[in-house]
């Protein structure tokens, strides 16, 4: 009786495609938009920026929203997710971040319970993460009760309530806390991932990395404070990412050399040591890191240099890459090709993908913001991180 | 920050950033060191305007909360302080005598330039490091050379031209040429040479400029704008670098001097010098002989770049060989056999000065001067002439054309209906044989990879385009998918005609694994095999190879036997060639491939540019210019300007902006767009041009010969055979 309004709820909510915006107050739908239509318009690529913001998203989706029930609010957070997801479908690490606030939601509900009924153990739990079965309703138990019952039965409910009003606003609490914890620990990451530089780079050693990547400068900046080396940088035509990372890790104890893509493999041989970052780590080990990036890993592979990969838990996606043209994009052919080239333009496919897949077997050791790993750790980690809620990700892009 | 600085007493300026305050700062500090009175008085005049200038600033600044002051006027301050701080910089780089790279050339090359007379060579370097024509000047003034504003005026105009080098003498043995200006394509035409001249006093005068290798931009290359930049290293830091450790090449370099690019030099672990590329300027024997003009013609096409695949490189230089022998003669006292291999020796110095030998064009020369050598004292002049010149035709006929024919048609045998060829690069040989396969009727698609900065894929893609490759009579629907749903392939849509078994891929480097996928053939063409079977070529082949290599697709490398060689390379750094470093850098704002140059005013092709609608990625900040050119405020003023300037008279604003050169614009954009526009300013901060890359034996699938198709294992095979012949 005590678990009677959650399913009810829930059951419509989850049945009915009908879930809407207005389930939210204004302090949600317009962040909400607004982000919306920033991810759509492509105008947040940043990795972190993105997690981050889809983290503060949902904290303000948990506090600010409607709901009840733990369920009803997985349900929220995933209705959310939907949305975000639909406007930049390829965009993994919003699947990741609302992953793993889900899983935060799930564990917190569970520690919440944990310490509030450590009596009521025989009963059925009424943890939302487990569905009520059969079609059990409150109304029907409550039609069918007499009439002399009714006060009874409405003392009950009320103190009932009191109490679940209570441990809801308890558990929302705790939920956002942790949540703020998450945000917090995510902005703290690059420098996490950073304090393990110095495992990892010897001094003079010559390192070779690509693409913009801030994790990797904070890595190899935080390194050059005690040792000295060199860094080479593929320059990433057309994006030149590898220009603007040159340039930000210039400094005394690093010397830069800026090579043109296609010179990896002639100067792999003299190279220690490739650290790459990368956009998101799959399920398998493997990543989904800006074009170029495979090559680099199979030139490092071919001279047996080790691949190091430097990425925050938070890009740690619970997919497998199946089907690896999913994650990727095709972006303008005007900087491959120039529209100047004007006869050609007509007569030509120009292909440029933003991103490669590198097969886990390439990559040597994941440096997270916890320490180092091996790819094929990777489903531990997950566990960990995600547990049921990897659900969210399997199925995001099944309808 | 305006409100401190309107405290802070002289010096200072308010509207200055925080380097430039300081360093005006740190103008009293200076000027007690300059020897040359005449520099200090004029620095001082220098200070005294400023701080006019500064005073109504601040005044203006009292009067109204916000600084009112113009753009010009600001422009008018930025000018004088950046003159105010010049002479200041330059005095630092001449007492430090900073050896490294341009520093120390430029000081050589700017003493040149001051004796010369022309200015030009002094400009050239400066500008290299620091760019424009105020640091130019400044060099100038740093070493006590004050020129007349002529001089200036001249280097000006030469500068608009965009035809200069370094002096008068050989800005006219270029015109005299008759260099196109403009190359097509290539961004790396530069000119890598020194025309050398027994009347050219001009280089006998450049004492110290003995090892120095002079860059002289025609198009493309050009940053700073103007006159190209001085590569190469002071002759001291030279010797003493070869006296640790002398290079030479067996076969190539006849007198034994050192041609190849160092890359000790370049890459950092292994010298603290810049990447450049240093040849010697041949000497000795070279006297008393002068440089053919067809030689002289082909080696400075070749500098360009003009001339620069490996068999056209050959054959121009066995024509221009031709053309030399028959105008050589025999002085009474010595034998042809002697006499002209003597003198050939000099020619090709000249041609290994200008760029160094391939191994093919190496072999080809080996093979002329045995030839020579062969030649039977007894027989006459002229007909040893007919003789020698028929025996050029010949190996030209055998070795390289009839070669390509034989490998085009068994290589076309190789393609099938159906077939994805992945190419990379421009190799002739591999062009003729897709030709050749699609004139047996076979119908397949072709990919070309290509990789910046010399982008001459894009000469094969027209080459084939031209050929009716990109045949759109049958182009796929483009599937109905949305572009952004999940389940979108991105394969097939977008790209109509891929799935169809003709037509034309062209893909940068970096998508070659998205793209290999899709091959089911690696055509490549070679400059070279060696002995253990390696394969040096452009660089970026190797990691095709590679890339073929791990998706299990045959690679088929085209390549005629003249190019095979008897040495052995292990790996590419060993030994290469390096390119012009500035081709590096990417226009500005615009994510292509060429840098910029002087005769496109930036301002203005990137107003004309951003008129053309971008896919839906316009909105990204990075990949859209109209989002650039509004942050940047360096750029709004040259857009005005440019703006006023098409519309004659139309200023858009009341005063007429300040007189900037064309030059500073460009580097103003630069530097507010190519985040390694001054890259040279940067000590911990180099960008290195690798040209070649050695491909290891087992990527090569099959050799495609005029002997036949080979392994790699059997080039020893061959080469043996050939020796034998000869």
């Amino acid at each position: 009786m005590e678990t009677a309004t959650s399913p009810l709820q829930s059951a419509l909510q989850s049945t009915s495609p009908t879930l809407s915006f207005s389930s939210f107050s204004r302090d949600v739908t317009v962040p909400l938009e607004n982000f919306i239509v920033q991810l759509r318009r492509g105008q947040i690529t940043e990795a972190k920026d993105i997690a981050k913001r889809t983290a503060v998203l949902m904290r303000q989706v948990v506090a600010n929203s409607r709901w009840d029930d733990v369920l009803a609010l997985v349900n929220l957070l995933k209705f959310v997710g939907k949305k975000l997801v639909a406007a930049q479908p390829r965009e993994l690490l919003i699947v990741n971040i609302v992953c793993r606030i889900i899983h935060i939601v799930n564990e917190e509900t569970s520690s919440v319970e944990l310490i509030e009924d450590p009596s009521k153990k025989s009963a059925t739990p009424k943890s939302a993460t487990s569905p009520v079965k059969g079609t059990e309703t409150p109304m029907m138990g409550l039609g069918q009760s007499g009439a002399f019952m009714a006060q009874n039965l409405g003392e009950q409910l009320t103190s009932t309530l009191k109490k679940r009003t209570m441990d809801m606003f308890r558990l929302k609490s705790s939920i956002i806390q942790e949540i703020t914890e998450y945000i917090e620990e995510l902005e703290g990451t690059e420098d996490d991932i950073a304090d393990k530089a110095l495992e990892h780079i010897h001094s003079n050693e010559i390192i070779l990395t690509c693409g913009r990547s801030r994790t990797v400068e904070k890595f190899l900046r935080t390194a050059a404070r005690k040792r000295k080396f060199h860094v080479i940088v593929t320059e990433c035509a057309p994006m030149y990412d590898g220009h603007e990372q040159a340039k930000a890790l210039a400094c005394p104890n690093i010397e830069v050399v800026v090579i043109p893509d296609s010179a990896v493999f002639a100067i792999m041989s003299r190279v220690n040591k490739v650290i790459l970052g990368t956009r998101v780590v799959m399920a398998n080990g493997g990543l989904i890191a800006t074009s170029g990036t495979h090559m680099i890993a199979a030139a490092a592979r071919h001279h047996s240099t080790q691949v190091v990969v430097c990425a925050g838990q938070y890009k740690h996606s619970p997919s497998f890459p199946f089907d690896d043209d999913r994650f990727n994009t095709l972006v303008s052919p005007d900087a491959v090709l120039p529209y100047r080239e004007g006869d050609l333009v007509g007569a030509v496919d120009v292909a440029y993908p933003r991103y490669d897949y590198v097969p886990p077997e390439l990559v040597d050791v994941l440096v997270d913001n916890t320490g180092g790993h091996l790819p094929s750790y990777l489903y531990r980690l997950l566990q960990e991180n995600y547990d049921s809620a990897k659900d969210f990700a399997w199925t995001i892009h099944d309808q | 920050m305006s409100d401190n600085k309107s405290t802070i007493s002289v010096p200072d300026i308010p509207q200055a950033g925080g380097a430039t305050a300081g360093d005006s700062k740190e103008n009293p500090h200076t000027a007690p060191q300059t020897a040359d009175s005449a520099a200090a008085k004029k620095e001082k005049e220098e200070r005294r305007r400023l701080k006019e200038a500064e005073l109504k600033l601040k005044g203006i600044d009292i009067g109204s909360k916000k600084p009112q002051m113009t753009k010009a006027e600001r422009r008018a301050l930025q000018e004088k302080q950046r003159a105010a701080k010049q002479p200041k910089q330059g005095k630092q780089q001449q007492s430090s005598g900073v050896g490294a790279g341009v520093g120390a050339s430029v000081g050589s090359g700017a003493g040149v330039g001051a004796s010369v007379g022309a200015g030009v060579g002094a400009g050239t370097g400066a500008g290299s490091s620091s760019g424009g024509r105020d640091s130019r000047d400044q060099r100038q003034e740093a070493n006590g050379q004050q020129h007349v504003a002529t001089a200036h005026g001249k280097d000006a105009k030469i500068n608009m031209d965009n035809r200069v080098v370094l002096d008068d003498k050989r800005m006219h043995l270029y015109l005299h040429l008759d260099l196109p200006q403009h190359p097509p394509t290539s961004a790396s035409a530069l000119f890598y040479g020194y025309p050398l001249d027994n009347n050219d006093t001009a280089a006998a005068e450049h004492g110290t400029g003995d090892v120095g290798l002079f860059v002289a931009g025609i198009k493309n290359a050009a940053f700073p704008p103007g006159p190209q930049v001085v590569v190469g290293m002071p002759k001291e830091d030279y010797v003493a670098a070869e006296a640790k450790e002398p290079v030479t090449v067996k076969g190539v370099s006849p007198s034994g001097v050192p041609v190849v690019a160092k890359l000790r030099d370049a890459i950092p672990p292994f010298s603290s010098e810049p990447g450049h590329r240093t040849i010697v300027k041949p000497t000795g024997n070279l006297l008393g002989i002068s440089i053919h003009p067809r030689i002289k013609e082909v080696g400075l096409r070749m500098a360009a770049m003009e001339i620069a695949s490996s068999n056209a490189r050959t054959i121009a230089a066995l024509n221009a060989f031709i053309d030399f022998i028959n105008d050589y003669n025999t002085p009474s006292d010595t034998v042809l056999n002697r006499n002209l291999t003597w003198h050939l020796s000099a020619q090709l110095n000249f041609l290994v000065y200008q760029r160094p030998m391939c191994i093919g064009m190496g072999n080809a020369i080996r093979w002329l001067k045995n030839e020579i050598a062969k030649t039977s004292a007894s027989i006459q002049d002229g007909e040893a002439k007919i003789k020698l010149t028929s025996a050029i035709h010949d190996y030209i006929k055998e070795r390289i054309t009839a070669a390509g024919d034989v490998i085009a048609e068994a290589g076309a045998q190789k393609i099938q209906d159906g077939d994805v060829v992945l190419t990379y690069g421009a190799s002739s040989t591999v062009q003729r044989l897709l030709i050749a396969a699609r004139d047996m009727g076979r119908r397949f698609r072709v990919v070309v990879i290509d990789s910046r900065p010399e982008n001459d894929g894009r000469k094969l893609v027209r080459e084939l385009v031209e050929a009716g490759f990109s045949d759109l009579s049958s182009g796929a629907a483009p599937s109905d998918t949305p572009y952004d749903s999940p389940t979108h392939d991105i394969r097939s849509s977008g790209r109509g005609r891929s799935t169809v078994n003709n037509g034309i891929t062209y893909a940068p480097i970096t998508a070659l694994s998205f793209i290999m996928r899709e091959a089911s053939k690696v055509f490549l063409g070679a400059e070279a095999f060696f002995a253990n079977g390696s394969m040096l070529s452009r660089s970026g082949t190797a990691i095709v190879a590679l890339a073929a290599r791990s998706y299990h697709v045959p690679v088929i490398v085209s390549c005629e036997t003249y190019k095979f060689s008897e040495r052995i390379q292990l790996d590419a750094v060993v030994n290469n060639e390096l390119g012009f470093p500035d081709t590096l850098m990417y226009k500005a704002g615009i994510p292509d491939a060429e840098p910029v140059g002087p005769q496109s005013d930036p301002a203005l092709s990137e107003m004309e540019y951003s008129a053309y609608a971008r896919d839906r990625y316009s909105a990204h900040p990075r990949w859209n210019n109209r989002s650039a050119l509004a942050n940047s405020s360096a750029i709004e003023s040259s857009t005005t300007s440019a703006a006023s300037a098409l519309k004659k008279g139309k200023s858009a604003r009341s005063v007429a902006p300040v007189e900037t050169t064309r030059e500073t614009k460009t580097l103003k954009h630069l530097n507010t767009q190519c985040s390694l526009s001054n890259w040279r300013s940067d000590r911990s901060l180099r960008l290195v041009n690798i040209t070649q890359d050695v491909t290891p034996p087992e990527f090569v699938s099959v050799i495609i010969t005029e002997v036949g198709m080979i392994p790699t294992t059997s080039i020893p095979v061959v080469l043996r055979e050939y020796k034998n012949q000869i």
